[in-house]
Formats: C-alpha cells, structure tokens, sequence
C-alpha cells in the first residue's frame, strides 16, 4: 500500500476531506500494533499530568490516541468551559476529570462497562472535587441508557472501531474491536433523539487502523459535516490518527453563539 | 428424568406438519436460550453462583431468565413496564426474581430507552449485578446449539430451510450458524412484522396489531443480518390465519408468530419443493385466544395466501410481501454477486 500523506486541518472538508482520507492499514500491520495483552484483568495504575488513577480489572488503560483527546481537552484545542460536555466510553474518567477542571457546565460520563462508570466517579470526586461542575454518570449501551430529553454541546468519541477479531477477550474487544457498527448506531442515536444542542460538536478521534473512511461517511450521511482539527502522523509506521470536529449542518458553533 | 423444569421445557419436540415440512415446536423457546447463556456465564467465570442477573424486559425474556437463574441458583431482577401481566408477575414473584416496573410511554423507542436507563442505574449501584442485554449479546445463541444439533441430526440429510420470526435474531440466526458449522446447507428465511426498524421497514404499518416478538423498534445487534437468505413481512391478519391452519391442520396450538412462520415455511416448501422445511414455533397460543383464535370460523383460508415479491423494502406491501434484496443479507449479496459476474461478461 502507498502511504498517503495525512491531511492537515484547513485543507479539505466534508467529502473532499473524506475522499482524501487514507484507507484502513492491512490486517497485518493492524495485528501488529495492537498486541494482545492480558494486562485489562490486573489492577493498574495510570499518571498522567500530575494526577495519578487506580484502574481495577476490567478498566481500559488510555494509549496514546485516547492521550490526544485529553491533552486537546486540557490544552483548550477542544472548549468545554460554560458547555454540557458528554464523554462518550468515560473509561477510568481522565476526560470527565478534564473537563470539570476546565470548567464544563455539566460532565456526563457513559461507559457501557459499569466499572469503568463507578471508576469515573471516584476519579472525578478525588481531583475535581465538589466545587467542580456535576458529574453524571450513566451506565450506557453508546446513547441506550443516556436519558431522554437531556442535550449535550460537546461529546468526544474514541470509538473501538477496529474490525478485527484481535482477542477473543469480551474486555480486549469491548475497548478495541467493535467495528463502524458502533459509530452507526453513535450517530444514529443522536441525531434520532436529538441528544445534541443546536450548534454542537463532535469529536471524533480514529485511526487508519480502523474503518476510517467509512466512518466519515456515517458521519457524513448522518447529516455532519467533518474537519480535521488535528491529524498525529506517528513516526515508524503508517498509522495516520485524526481527530475531527463534526458539526450538523446549517448549525453555528456555540462558541460562537 | 430432568433436574430441573426450565429443561424440561427447553428443548423443542420436532412435529412433521406434511411431508418435507416439520414444525420445531417450543413451550418457551427463550428458556433454551436463557439456560444456555447462564451455563455459559458461569463456566466462563463471568458471574457466579448468587450473583444478580438483570435486564430489561416485559414479557417473555423475563419469565425464561427467572427460570434459568432458578435453575442454577443465581437471583433475578427485571426492569419492566407496567404492561407486565399478572400471570408473569407472580410467577416471578414465586420464582423468587425481583421485578421492576417503570411507567410505560407511548412511543416503543422512549419506553426502551428508559427502561435501559434504570437498568445502568442499577448497575452503578450493585458491583454484583450482571446485565444480560438480551437483544445484543451473543451469548444469547449459545443454548441453541444442542436445538441445531437435534434438528441436524432428526431431519434427514439433504438441504433445509429454516424458517422463524427474527426478534432479537438469537433463535434463526443460531440455527442457521450451527447447522451451516456442522456442514448443512441451511437457507435462512427471516419473518418481521411490519412497522419493524430491524431490515429497514420502519416507514410501514399493520393497521391491526403488530406480532410482538418478532420486530423491534430498535437495533438488536444479536440479528447478523448476513446470515438471511430471505425476508417475509406479513400483517396479523395472515398470521392470525396461519396460525388457525396450523392448528386445524396439526393440533398444534401455537402463537401468532409460529402462525406466520408456518403460512411462510409452506411458501418456501412450494418454492423448493427438494428442500426440507423446518419452521420455529416459539411459544403456545394461550396468550393469544382473545386475539386471534377467538372468531376463527372468519379467518380466510391459508391455501388461497401468498406473497408479494418486491425488489426492496421500500416496496413493501401488506399484508404479505418478501423479498431477498435487503442490504446486508446474504441473499442481497448473492445478488450483488451475480450482478457483478454478469457486469464482467458485458
């Protein structure tokens, strides 16, 4: 496969930024990133930014993509102050913590994986504290669970899209190996229960690893429209990871409002 | 001599209607899959014994995992709308499961969706809480593998048909994967009500009743909608129709679902009369004597019954359509195949 060069932010948009967008790594480079690891079903711990985290088995350990989303959140690339932020697979809570220290209006945290909901939470509670913004935690199945009637401004999304069987751990795969089907049924829960607030943002992170192109397009067809905010093109390999903001059509950003 | 009177009833009796067509007739079906997917849980070491099983449910789900907890001494408790009946509310209160009511809401989606909200609320609260998720975990086919291995083994060799009402998609779509691992050639053929989102046919409607249990207003990620060859949709009234005929014909007092199942198998037995017919009939008719047995001297007569073959499901018709063109199914993609192949002649 001839590597395509990674798409900066500013150059293409929509199906122009889709149609440049490089197509999904071989099976084999894809397996070789990602090794299989027992490592979900010990009790870990995890530093990052001078705050430290207990992982119980079961909680997924950030890796470097996900560290992307939480330094763009930390760093303000990606504004949550004053807005209802939704952090869609909470994981041990590092983008819940993020946001309430940057002044999020709401958290909501939604993981369909209880553990890593109760994990959130004490994450939350230890370095927020009560005088950071209130923390809703929902269990949920992507939106199944997510309460009717509630909008959210800013929901970041990391999706496990790779769509190939790397484990046959329920744990691995719930946290790598779900395919677009979950951004499928992502954007169709939102846009069909109108979970997100005139002028809000997703944030999408995913990788040529995953289904990339396609799940643009579900983006797309779901009534997005998609930019790159920040393309990691990471050094020894061919692994392009972007990081977009989709925005539904004919809607203004609400930092804007 | 069983143990316990969820296996009792688990296993289906296999009846020959006519001549190449055989009726996989259940008490219960789901209490096969509930019993099978415990088993599964607790030899995986994903729960274990007292552990609390929950899920959301109104019907039928609920009375088979109450059963299948009984039976392997686990506890219970079911998130379900206050449409629950009082033949299943005590019968879960006896069975010792707990059971939840959450008021009901006019729209299907709406009452779904608060019903799986209360189930994670629980979830936060009870670290020894299992979800179950019916609908979407594949642990729901483990139990039909010895279903598909009886059939396999009872019907003669040669190519079968299986027919079903696909629901939550765990009965057909592991039949036809058990059967086809065993070597079997198996054509899936699906039956949704319409008004079901499952295969697209949200934008229908059945003026009458929809036959619940076979469609959904959601996505159920347990329908592998590669598996089906084929899809019938059909209107209560045709089920209700097949379901006298079954009936009539056989004795066998089943319900709307196994009454569409049989008008359809005998379509498909028509259509390829060198393929054996099996067709599921998933539980009895009790439930349903006001509805559809009640006033049966009016109901038309089966023979007269056929489908209308469409290219889409934007086409469909009431009350009976089918087609093999729904996208994501196998049977769509054997066409493309075909399509493709004739493209490379031309």
């Amino acid at each position: 496969m001839i590597p395509t060069r990674p798409v900066l932010p500013g150059v293409a948009a929509d199906w122009e930024l889709h149609d440049r967008l490089p197509q999904t790594l071989s099976p084999d480079v894809i397996r070789a990133i990602n090794p299989p690891s027992r490592a979900i079903h010990e009790h870990r711990r995890y530093s990052w930014n001078g705050w430290d985290f207990e992982l119980p088995p079961g909680v997924f350990q950030p890796g470097a993509t996900s560290r992307l989303v939480h330094s763009r959140l930390l760093d303000g690339t990606l504004p949550v102050a004053g807005l209802r932020y939704a952090a869609m697979g909470s994981g041990l809570g590092v983008e819940a913590v993020v946001a309430g220290v940057r002044g999020a209006a709401a958290v909501y945290a939604l993981d369909v994986h209880p553990e890593s909901v109760r994990t959130t939470v004490r994450h939350f509670e230890r370095i927020v504290g009560p005088a950071g913004p209130p923390l809703h935690p929902v269990v949920a199945d992507v939106w199944e669970g997510f309460p009717d009637g509630v909008q959210v401004d800013v929901v970041t999304f990391n999706p496990p899209a790779i769509e190939l069987p790397l484990s046959d751990d329920p744990d691995i795969a719930r946290n790598l190996c779900v395919g677009r089907e979950i951004a499928a049924r992502f954007f169709a829960q939102l846009v069909g229960r109108d979970l997100l607030a005139s002028g809000g943002v997703v944030y999408l992170i995913v990788s040529n690893t995953a289904p990339l192109r396609e799940i643009v397009a579900i983006a797309l067809d779901a009534g997005f429209g998609a930019e790159v905010v920040h393309v990691e093109d990471w050094p020894g390999d061919d692994v392009q990871t972007y990081l977009f903001a989709l925005r539904r059509a004919g809607t203004c950003p609400v930092s804007d409002r | 001599m069983h143990r316990h009177y969820a296996e009792a009833i688990a296993d289906p009796d296999l009846i020959q209607i006519e001549p190449g067509l055989v009726c996989l007739r259940f008490e219960i079906m789901k209490v096969r899959s509930a019993l099978g997917a415990v088993r599964h849980l607790l030899d995986a070491g994903l729960v274990r014994r007292g552990d609390t099983l929950v899920d959301s449910s109104s019907g039928i789900y609920a009375h088979a995992l109450a059963l299948a907890c009984h039976r392997h001494g686990m506890r219970c408790h079911i998130v379900g709308s206050t449409t629950v009946d009082r033949t299943l509310r005590v019968q879960l209160e006896i069975l010792g499961a707990t059971l939840e009511q959450v008021r009901p809401s006019a729209d299907l989606k709406l009452d779904q969706n608060l019903r799986v909200q209360r189930v994670g609320e629980l979830l936060l609260a009870h670290p020894d809480y299992h979800w179950m998720r019916q609908y979407h975990d594949g642990v729901h086919y483990v139990g039909y593998r010895s279903v598909a291995d009886t059939v396999g083994q009872e019907l003669p060799s040669g190519p079968l048909t299986v027919v079903g009402g696909v629901g939550t998609g765990a009965s057909t779509g592991a039949l036809a994967t058990y059967l086809r691992q065993a070597g079997r050639d198996v054509e899936l053929v699906g039956i949704q009500p319409f008004g079901s989102v499952t295969f697209g046919a949200e934008h229908t409607s059945d003026p009458d009743m929809i036959i619940a249990g076979i469609g959904s207003s959601i996505e159920f990620r347990n329908v592998r909608r590669d598996l089906y060859d084929r899809l019938h949709w059909m209107a209560f009234t045709y089920a209700r129709a097949g379901a006298v005929a079954l009936l009539r014909t056989s004795g066998v007092f089943a319900g709307l679902s196994a009454g569409a199942a049989y008008l359809v198998a005998r379509h498909e037995r028509h259509r390829a009369p060198d393929r054996t017919v099996v067709f599921l009939s998933p539980d009895t008719g009790h439930r349903y004597v006001d509805a559809a047995f009640e006033g049966h001297e009016r109901v038309p007569a089966v023979d007269g019954l056929a489908p209308e073959s469409v290219e889409s499901v934007h086409d469909l018709v009431l009350p009976w359509s089918t087609t093999d063109v729904v996208p994501g199914s196998r049977g769509a993609d054997a066409r493309d195949a075909r399509s493709q192949r004739a493209g490379t002649r031309s």
